[in-house]
């Protein structure tokens, strides 16, 4: 029999609702906008991080050097000059004042001077008189130019260059581009950001040609292959991050090796094998805990334990490695304490990844005469798989993020060598990027953000290929 | 095989019809259940007859797969769950405390509600049991007998061209039997079904029966059904279970499916299996 739930007093309009229905969805629709909203706030906070980053990145630079190329420059000493060399080096180089008041100063009138005095006028009025006879770079021969290299680097340096390509071979143009950087140690004077180079160009460069006339600028972007590829300097424009990004792969890697077989291990353990009971509840509890506490303070323990009181073992010194760090600073004593900050993580999320498995499962390969081990390794793990790696993956992010724990067990903050094995030093790229932001010189702040995209794209990459290997690992099931 | 008599205090003891004693395969002795320290199952008592089917019916939440699970000790897998009594094979108490529980399930085999394949393929459903009691077999044997389990179960000419593929991508009929087919795969004595028809169609249901009453030649079988008629179709021994006020399970009545369905002593199994209620 089939009846109407229409109640018998309904009047017409009954199915556009009553003001009851109508409070209810309004009360609906504003729930719907506060979550929106909430979305559109924790979006605007990630574009603005982007927007920060990117800003920093790259932009007009204008150019200025350390050392005046004139003074590295061949030049004739002021006293072998001629009197009339003299005598026009004068009428260039001297103030109008200062020529005003030479008979006065010197007891007669310029013409009249003897040659000494002249050059000592010269010496006298002139910011750095001996430069005045130095050809500019661009005037000198290459030959000239390779002398100018040797006599103003170290010969270590001029040989290793030398090797990297031999300077006879190379154009003119490029041994003044080496001697700029090298020797004048060409650096930027100042660098607007991305989106004033982008929407203010030509105000900007009115503005370097009024205030740095006759100086190099260009757009400089610092994320570039050099920077990658390059070790540590104290110059932002020649420093690198390879040896971080070493340190911080070494780190990682290892602290994976050291947590994930433990990790896993007893996630299995507390899941399959280990009844209910007061102690498994306790550790439970505790494991859940050590997943929410304050990295610092793994980096304490590992100050205490593996730096401290396992010295010799965490810089070698127990298996006769020569010339171990010092208090410790290795990086296995880096890899252990990140080990035991994501352990808590690896067997909560394997945990979690067993315990999705259906019961229906254990039961089948249990009734088919399996025992516990056989069940869990041929059934239980191999569907549990994809979970596990997942939550391996993510907590390899987290380590390379992890940067408060390091300074502690001392990731040292100036590295220029590459990490060479687990007892050698080193530092990671975020306590480089922390090293570099809290340098004085503003433009250490540029490099430190291609540091930043460099350790996002890196997570980034982590992440997702955490995304693609789960979901072709669900797919095989 | 160990031939018992047995003397159940309050059930006839359900001869044969040529009135000579049925052979014995297992049986319960005052097997009560608890989970903690709640008992789901209050002191059952009955036997389960070689190469016969018996059935176990009763209403909802009576203990049914409770003590169908106490027959292969599946019960062990939860969590404080106690056994109380004794559960015989063939005159051995299966919960001694020097039997393996993996052992029983060899001789016990079980079949479950839903179907649970492996989400492995076809024939690695049916080989993971055979290769576990002998790890050194040879793969021509295994293919063999994992044909035979197929072809027993009466899936071969479905999947024959599909071994390969995964054991869940088949329907849900096709699944149950591949579950009969891994479980009559390692040759157990005793075959024990919990509803195993109840997530399928009439078609697949009905193959499911009539493999039922093929397999009792050679197998002893023991299924939970809520479907009364089903019970009554390929069941030659009916339990009947009931809740007790205090919610354990009992069984009310035991005797051949004819009885339990024509002439029933207890006035409650008459109403449950007339419709009236349950």
């Amino acid at each position: 029999m089939l009846s109407s739930t229409k109640p018998e007093t309904a009047e017409p309009g009954y199915l556009q609702g009553d003001s009851n229905v109508r409070r209810r969805q309004t009360v609906a629709r504003v729930g719907r906008g506060v979550l929106f909203l909430s979305l559109v706030l924790g979006l605007v906070a990630l574009i603005t991080l982007f927007v920060d980053v990117f800003d920093k990145l790259g932009g007009y630079a204008v150019y200025s050097f350390r050392v005046d190329p004139l003074t590295i420059t061949p030049s004739r000493p002021l006293e072998e000059l001629s009197r009339e060399e003299l005598l026009a080096l004068i009428e260039q180089h001297v103030p109008e004042e200062a020529k005003a008041l030479i008979p006065e100063d010197y007891g007669a009138p310029l013409e009249e001077l003897s040659d000494e005095d002249l050059v000592n006028i010269l010496y006298n009025e002139v910011p750095s008189p001996e430069t005045l006879t130095a050809k500019p770079l661009e005037a000198l021969t290459k030959e000239e130019l390779i002398d100018v290299l040797q006599r103003n680097l170290t010969d270590v340096r001029f040989q290793t260059l030398n090797a990297e390509q031999p300077f006879e071979q190379m154009s003119r143009e490029a041994l003044i581009e080496l001697i700029e950087t090298e020797v004048l140690q060409e650096s930027v004077a100042r660098q607007w950001t991305l989106f004033e180079s982008i929407f203010n160009r030509d105000a900007i460069i009115a503005e370097i040609e009024r205030e740095y006339p006759g100086s190099d600028y260009e757009f400089k972007w610092w994320l570039t292959w050099r920077f990658l590829t390059s070790e540590q300097t104290t110059r932002p424009e020649t420093t690198g991050i390879r040896p971080a990004l070493l340190g911080s792969l070494f780190v990682v890697t290892l602290s994976i090796l050291i947590a994930v077989p433990l990790g896993v291990s007893a996630g299995i353990y507390l899941e399959e094998f280990a009844g209910k009971s007061r102690l498994g509840a306790i550790i439970q509890t505790n494991i859940y805990n050590l997943a929410g506490v304050p990295s610092i303070i793994y980096g304490m323990l590992g100050l205490a334990v593996f730096a401290r009181a396992l010295r010799d073992f965490t810089t070698g010194a127990a298996f006769g490695v020569p010339d171990p760090p010092p208090n410790g600073r290795t990086i296995i004593t880096a890899a252990m304490t990140m080990a035991l900050l994501i352990l808590p993580l690896i067997i909560v999320n394997t945990q979690e990844a067993i315990r999705a498995v259906p019961q229906s499962l254990r039961d089948a390969a249990l009734a088919v005469g399996a025992t516990k081990w056989e069940t869990v390794w041929h059934h239980v793990l191999p569907v549990a798989a994809p979970g596990i790696l997942t939550g391996t993956i993510l907590a390899t992010a987290r380590a390379l993020g992890e940067t408060a724990p390091l300074i502690v067990v001392g990731a040292a903050a100036f590295v220029t060598l590459d990490p060479s094995g687990i007892f050698s030093s080193y530092t990671v790229v975020p306590i480089q990027i922390y090293t570099w932001t809290a340098l004085p010189e503003q433009i250490f702040t540029r490099v430190a953000s291609a540091a930043v995209i460099v350790l996002l794209v890196t997570v980034l990459l982590i992440n997702l290929s955490a995304i693609i290997l789960r979901n072709r690992l669900r797919k095989q099931i | 095989m160990v031939e018992v008599r047995l003397t159940l205090p309050s059930q006839s003891p359900a001869p044969a019809t040529d009135g000579s004693a049925l052979p014995v395969k297992m049986v319960l002795e005052n097997v009560s259940v608890y989970y903690g320290t709640f008992r789901a199952l209050a002191d059952v008592t009955m036997p389960v007859y070689e190469n016969h089917i018996t059935a176990i019916i009763g209403p909802s939440g009576c203990g049914k797969s409770t003590l169908i699970r106490t027959l292969n000790r599946m019960n062990d897998t939860v969590e404080g769950a106690r056994v109380t009594g004794k559960v015989l094979l063939d005159g051995e108490d299966i919960y001694a405390s020097d039997v393996d529980p993996a052992i029983v399930r060899r001789r016990v085999g079980m079949v479950f509600q839903k179907p649970n394949p492996f989400p492995k393929s076809i024939f690695e459903n049916i080989a993971f049991g055979i290769w576990l009691y002998n790890k050194r077999i040879s793969r021509s044997e295994l293919s063999d007998r994992v044909e035979m389990a197929l072809k027993r179960a009466a899936l071969w000419d479905e999947v024959k061209d599909k071994l390969k593929e995964l054991g869940t991508s088949l329907s849900g009929g096709q699944q149950q039997r591949l579950c009969i087919a891994r479980a009559i795969a390692i040759e157990p004595e005793v075959l024990l079904l919990d509803e195993p028809a109840s997530a399928l169609d009439p078609i697949s249901t009905a193959k499911i029966e009539e493999l039922m009453l093929d397999l009792k030649r050679d197998y002893t079988i023991v299924i939970v059904t809520h479907n009364m008629q089903q019970a009554a179709r390929i069941s030659d021994y009916t339990a009947m279970m009931m809740m007790r006020p205090d919610r354990a399970g009992e069984l009310i009545e035991f005797d051949r499916t004819e009885t339990i369905f024509t002439n029933p002593k207890d006035r409650r199994t008459a109403d449950y299996v007339s419709g009236r209620f349950g």
